[in-house]
């Protein structure tokens, strides 16, 4: 033990101390929140996403905002798994000029509601439990002074010329918000949020001690120590010779800087234990940084990101943000253990090739196909490398210049799909040996939030294959309500989808201005309103296509969270209600499903997006589990609506489809005809390869065991249609020779007659070619009796009663 | 205990004046399927054996529930009744499910049915009420886990073997196939003497006396099959109705048999593979012991990746690590040390030519140590023989977020030239801890969107010192993932098509 410490001059307060836990999380879980922003240092995404970003969900909040130091955001790098950063979060990469972004607060706003946490935990494991932390939560009610501080704190990080980032303006919004709150709330002056870029925290501290008379006890816990020198700076400003510093028995968190304890300190150290801390901290490491000021007429109490070093307290180097409690009662303060100074920790060996993997950081956003962004690092200014990082490997991109503030601007056609799919994307730049690495935020997205409101959550999902029976419930309510998303013109974006419109309320003025004419109308930006959202939709209709796994629970898989490899069922009731809660979703979304498609192809025509509802009617199937029966019903029908109104892009699609209808029908060669007079109509070229019929692999879980594709193909390709016959024997008969590989018209009836219409007039004059839909003959004006149209209608030849053969011919 | 509310938390804070402690609560942890790998084995085994599960091992509870369907309509009509709510025949379905386990637990209490947990307090009471609260509470939680119909026990499989078909007018209803109705009236046939019996005969509440369930025992147990039944059995699972893919895994299983694995369901499971053993299928089944020798390699790969995950949990126990330190860890341990390259590291492994079925085995048995010391030279093993084996391309239902096996082959051929702990480092990296946090992240939002349960999913995160455990995370034991063999071979052992004697002929 220090023998500098003597007991008299301990403090004995057990009424202090006895704080309570608190849960940051049962914060976030709270609340719907309209807008949420995080600060932090240290970051681990799988945490965020596992944890925060759930509770976030689980509310339906809208997407946070992460303010992180290019330390957290480097880490974060080499987590594969977390996928959601730029599209259901956006990550900003803050670099401090001379000092690292430090603060940890998380701020979030309600419509009419604000709260901060502030405190020494990172949005990591650690710093939401694991370690010893402390936090402080806010609320205008009794902190008013706070939240004005926060707002201006955030407006500092908007505008310090030593902070770069591009988070400006949602940090401005959220400025305002917090500001309106504080303003509107209680403002004693006893709770503060001071930060780094006002001033030196230890200087502001000693401000406030200063007013209440000077400071006679100072007592520091921190993990993290520079030799003593952040020490002796506050107790010089509070003007101390000694303080108190806690010695954790449980040892503090490894870092990568600093030490543990202050070891050559130009004032006296008295090593302590905090009694209360030592109580709470239930074997957890400290991480907690605290300074109790114990002050003639009151005390002041820190607590928040800076550690009890020069790059903490003092000024112009990093970002910190501490609450400040301000007491102006007599104060007696902490009650303390006389204690020894920890030992030196082991320093954790930096790992060779982890730290040949540091490099340097940017950022990045995709609007469209037009990538931008900026290296925050040092970086050659010219021309560089852009390449896609992922867990497959890389793929390069372009070529780019860097210019001398860092930003650069690429174009890349491919890789919005890959953003609406594949999650988080990751940039790296080269340049000869220097290489950057960051993340790309999707700006589309916005659109997409926009446009679906709660619904885009449950889009995403599917785009990711990350889908529920919940989330296809709520899709395919979103369809029921908004078919016009499955016709042609809402799929080009002029729908009024959830648009978030706000439905009878309009803007008057906007009403009255003139509009301007279509010729004098200003070129827009690249990329075209709306463009987003519609390659949105059809990045969602490619998704539902792509076959995956049913809902319907298969050796257990479906429940695996809960259950052993066994699959014997022991769920517990949690597990049942859910299951149960599954079950509703699917039957739900079956029978919403029958209402959109009942509503969609009860009026078949050319805006009707059929593609788009072959999609969604496979991902049913697929998915949620139609039965045989209505999968042949759906099946059919978008078949002839295909083969209705073909569309060429739809033709690999609606191909297959005609292909597995034709497979799950029992007789072999009418089948056959029937596809080959389809595929005829769509346009598919009988000489080349036989349709992908994977493309329909949804409907053909549900379609019980049909035959081999290769067979179809071989029979579709060597027979041959009605309509192509009739065309053949045309074509002969104007040539005046027998037509070649006719069986249907060499077996009919009439064979006889058209044989002799070859070259002989009187004869040729008896046959006669109706229209597709022709209901009388050529000769009279009569209506064809009943028997004749319904030969003409299957064998496309029939004789009239006056004589003549009718042949029927397509359009 | 409920979350407390923002006006309690705020209340709470307003209190306090000091900063608060954080609280190292956080969400319960659980989830068995951490790499997401699982979906594909199963999507293999419906090449081979499609339409069963790992649970549905006898024919007579595929009887019971298809004849208590059409016996149901029966006492509908028998009353006039032209239209019925299918929830009346369900409770009439769901109390026949129920006297038949009762009564096959009065005899046996380890008989292979489910829901013995739910049903112990009723093998000592003397009545079984069909009525009230208590029973519509139990129809509700055995329909979803316990109940025979339930989707984790018989019910797929009823439909998909064709006992039953849904009635096409979406009611939910089910009614007998015609390949079935012979099997059902044999088990009526048996069942003559009680039928008259309320329980039997109509619709409705009412009780059964415990005397009474253990009289009706015997007639429909599990071992008195009748010869129609075994018959409707081999029919529907391997004869002329059954699903072609089934029908040839069954074929190719008997084969195996009869030349020379005999009724070793891990000899059969081995053979049915192909080299190395000495089986060689008939050409006609070539394509199926393809398929089985695919299903087997990825359940090697599954059980390896996971396996090596729970490897580097253990060795994050004490504190984090960064991906360089498993990587040196794995190579002191495995073997091949001073390989230069992947390929090298790989081919020293000798695992490239061996059964992966041995190599499953090999596994399993390197687990049983405390130390699990033989665990990497396993895992390095199984790697290499898994990416000898891996096809070309996935199959079209491999979806690249289940990490198929021709995708991680492709990635590690880019490594091969590579020193083999830069290939450790991306299966650390990709293969375990990014396979991982994408599934506990995507099923554990997938929960909150649909408002379900709270479930910490992910075990180990990266944090300042490297890779380190989440809290209350600790390494389970990985299993393989049944493959369904042991159904069908009892299935087919009961349906008569292995006789003792002479395996593969229809007894």
């Amino acid at each position: 033990m220090d023998a500098e410490v003597a007991l008299e001059d301990v403090h004995a307060d057990a009424g202090e101390g006895e704080l309570g836990e608190f849960s940051p999380l049962e914060v976030v879980r709270a609340g719907a929140w309209s807008r949420t922003v995080f600060t932090t240092y240290a970051l681990s995404l799988g945490f965020f996403e596992a944890v925060v970003l759930e509770a976030l969900t689980r509310q339906k909040s809208t997407s946070p905002l992460i303010l992180a130091d290019l330390d957290g955001v480097r880490s974060t790098l080499a987590e594969h798994g977390a996928r959601r950063v730029g599209r259901d979060y956006d990550l900003e990469p803050v670099q401090v000029a001379g000092g690292v972004f430090h603060p940890k607060v998380c701020a979030l706003e309600a419509l009419d509601d604000a709260h901060l946490i502030v405190g020494s935990g990172n949005l990591t494991f650690g710093g939401w439990g694991a370690n010893l932390e402390c936090m402080d939560h806010l609320h205008p009610s009794f902190a008013g002074d706070a939240f004005v501080d926060a707002a201006d704190f955030f407006r500092a990080i908007a505008t310090d010329p030593r902070l770069t980032h591009e988070a400006a303006g949602r940090l401005d919004a959220s400025a305002s918000g917090l500001e309106r709150a504080g303003a509107a709330g209680r403002r004693d002056g006893k709770i503060r949020l001071v930060n780094s870029l006002a001033g030196g925290v230890a200087n502001q501290i000693a401000a406030l001690a200063r007013e209440l008379g000077g400071a006679q006890r100072i007592t520091a816990a921190s993990p993290f120590w520079d030799g003593g020198a952040g020490l002796a700076g506050l107790c010089e400003e509070v003007g101390l010779d000694h303080a108190y510093v806690h010695a954790h028995p449980d040892g503090v968190v490894e870092g990568r800087f600093g030490a543990n304890w202050p070891r050559n300190p130009s004032i006296g150290v008295r090593p302590v234990t905090i009694v209360w801390l030592c109580e709470a901290a239930s074997k957890r490491r400290l991480h907690a940084k605290l300074f109790e000021i114990i002050c003639a007429r009151g005390r002041v109490l820190v607590s928040g990101s800076a550690n009890a070093t020069t790059a903490g307290l003092g000024s112009g180097r990093n970002v910190e943000a501490c609450v400040v409690r301000v007491s102006r009662e007599p104060h007696i303060g902490w009650a303390l253990q006389p204690s020894a100074p920890l030992p030196p920790a082991i320093a954790m060996p930096l790992d060779v090739e982890e730290s040949e993997s540091i490099q340097g950081v940017l950022r990045a956003e995709l609007a469209g196909d037009q990538v931008a962004g900026r290296v925050l690092t040092d970086f050659p200014v010219g021309g560089a490398t852009a390449w896609l990082v992922g867990g497959e490997g890389r793929r390069e991109l372009a070529e780019t210049v860097v210019a001398p503030d860092g930003r650069f601007a690429f174009g890349s056609e491919t890789l919005e799909m890959e953003a609406w799919t594949a999650g988080r994307l990751i940039l790296r730049l080269e340049c000869g040996d220097c290489s950057a690495e960051g993340f790309i935020a999707f700006s589309d997205l916005q659109e997409v939030r926009r446009r679906a409101g709660p619904l885009a959550a449950k889009l995403l999902a599917v785009l990711g294959r990350t889908d529920t029976p919940a989330d296809a419930a709520a899709m395919m309510a979103w369809f029921h309500e908004h078919p016009e998303h499955l016709t042609q013109s809402g799929r080009a974006g002029g729908g009024w989808g959830g648009e978030g419109r706000t439905d009878g309320v309009t803007n008057v003025v906007a009403l009255l201005a003139p509009a301007r004419n279509a010729s004098t109308y200003a070129p827009g930006p690249s990329v075209p309103v709306g463009a987003g959202w519609k390659r949105f939709m059809d990045a969602i209709f490619a998704a539902l296509s792509t076959p995956r796994a049913p809902f319907e629970p298969r050796d257990g898989s479906d429940f695996d969270d809960d259950m052993g490899d066994e699959g014997i069922a022991r769920l517990d009731a949690r597990a049942r209600a859910e299951a149960a809660r599954r079950s509703a979703a699917i039957a739900r979304t079956l029978s919403l499903f029958d209402a959109v498609f009942n509503k969609m192809m009860a009026r078949p025509g050319p805006d009707l997006h059929v593609a788009g509802v072959f999609a969604l009617t496979q991902y049913v199937c697929d998915r949620v589990g139609l039965d045989e029966g209505r999968t042949r019903a759906c099946l059919e029908a978008l078949v002839e609506a295909f083969v209705q109104d073909p569309d060429p892009s739809d033709l690999q699609v609606a191909s297959a489809a005609v292909m597995l209808a034709a497979l799950v029908e029992p007789a072999e060669v009418p089948a056959a005809r029937r596809a080959r007079r389809r595929l005829l109509a769509l346009g598919w070229p009988m000489s080349g390869l036989a349709p992908d019929i994977d493309l329909a692999a949804g409907f053909r879980r549900r379609l019980r065991s049909p035959p081999d594709a290769i067979g179809l193909w071989r029979k579709v390709t060597s027979v041959t249609t009605p309509q192509e016959e009739v065309k053949a024997y045309r074509t002969a008969l104007e040539a005046g020779r027998l037509p070649a590989n006719v069986p249907l018209l060499e077996a009919s009836e009439v064979w006889d007659d058209l044989v002799g219409a070859i070259g002989t007039d009187p004869a040729r004059r008896k046959i006669r070619f109706l229209p597709r839909n022709g209901r009388t003959c050529p000769c009279q004006s009569n209506l064809l009796p009943s028997s004749v149209l319904y030969e003409l209608k299957h064998s496309w030849v029939a004789k009239a009663p006056c004589g003549h053969v009718l042949l029927c011919e397509e359009a | 205990m409920a979350a407390p509310g923002l006006d309690v938390l705020i209340g709470q804070a307003a209190m306090r004046a000091e900063p608060a402690v954080t609280s190292a609560s956080l969400p319960r942890p659980g989830g068995v399927d951490p790499l997401g790998l699982r979906q594909i084995n199963f999507d293999l085994m419906d090449q081979v054996f499609p339409g069963v599960n790992n649970i549905a091992r006898h024919i007579r509870p595929f009887v019971v529930v298809a004849w208590a369907w059409r016996r149901a309509a029966q006492i509908a009509a028998r009353g006039g009744v032209v239209e019925i709510r299918v929830e009346e025949l369900r409770d009439f379905v769901d109390r026949i499910e129920v006297l038949f386990v009762w009564s096959q637990f009065l005899v046996d209490r380890t008989v292979a049915l489910p829901g013995s947990d739910v049903l112990a307090p009723y093998l000592t009471s003397q009545l079984f009420p069909f009525s009230g609260p208590v029973w519509a509470r139990q129809k509700e939680t055995r329909r979803l886990s316990t109940g025979l119909s339930a989707p984790i026990n018989y019910g797929p499989a009823l439909r998909s073997l064709g006992w039953l078909e849904e009635v096409p007018d979406a009611s939910g209803a089910m009614r007998v196939t015609q390949a079935s109705t012979a099997a059902i009236d044999a088990l009526e046939a048996r069942l003559a003497p009680f039928l008259d019996h309320p329980a039997f005969s109509i619709l409705g509440e009412m009780e059964v006396r415990r005397e009474d369930a253990l009289a009706w025992a015997d007639a429909w147990g599990l071992t008195t099959l009748t010869a129609v039944e075994r018959q409707t059995m081999a029919t529907l699972l391997a004869g002329s109705v059954a699903d072609p893919k089934r029908a040839a895994g069954v074929s190719l299983a008997l084969a195996a048999m009869s030349e020379g694995a005999g009724d070793d369901v891990t000899l059969v499971r081995r053979s049915m593979c192909g080299p190395p053993s000495d089986f060689q299928p008939p050409e006609a089944l070539e394509g199926v012991s393809a398929a089985w020798r695919r299903t087997q390699v990825r359940q090697l790969f599954r059980l390896a990746l996971e396996v090596l995950f729970a490897w580097a949990l253990r060795r994050l126990e004490d504190r984090p690590l960064p991906t360089g330190r498993l990587v040196a860890r794995m190579l002191d341990t495995s073997g091949g040390e001073d390989a230069e390259t992947t390929t090298t590291w790989l081919a020293g492994a000798a695992g490239a030519g061996q059964a992966a079925t041995d190599l499953i085995a090999e596994i399993e048995t390197a687990l049983t140590s405390s130390d699990w010391s033989d665990v990497p030279s396993a895992v390095r093993r199984a790697l290499a023989l898994c990416l000898s084996e891996a096809p070309q391309a996935p199959e079209g239902f491999e979806r690249l977020e289940r990490l198929p096996l021709a995708v991680a082959a492709r990635q590690a051929e880019g490594l091969r030239s590579r020193p083999p702990s830069e290939f450790l480092r991306h299966v650390f990296e990709v293969w375990l801890f990014g396979q991982h946090t994408f599934w506990s992240v995507g099923r554990g939002l997938s929960d909150a969107r649909a408002a379900g349960r709270t479930l910490l999913r992910l075990r180990v995160v990266l944090e300042e010192g490297g890779w380190a455990l989440a809290p209350n995370a600790r390494a389970s034991r990985p299993n393989p993932t049944p493959d369904r063999l042991a159904t069908i071979l009892s299935l087919a052992r009961e349906a008569g098509l292995i006789t003792h004697r002479v395996p593969g002929q229809l007894g």
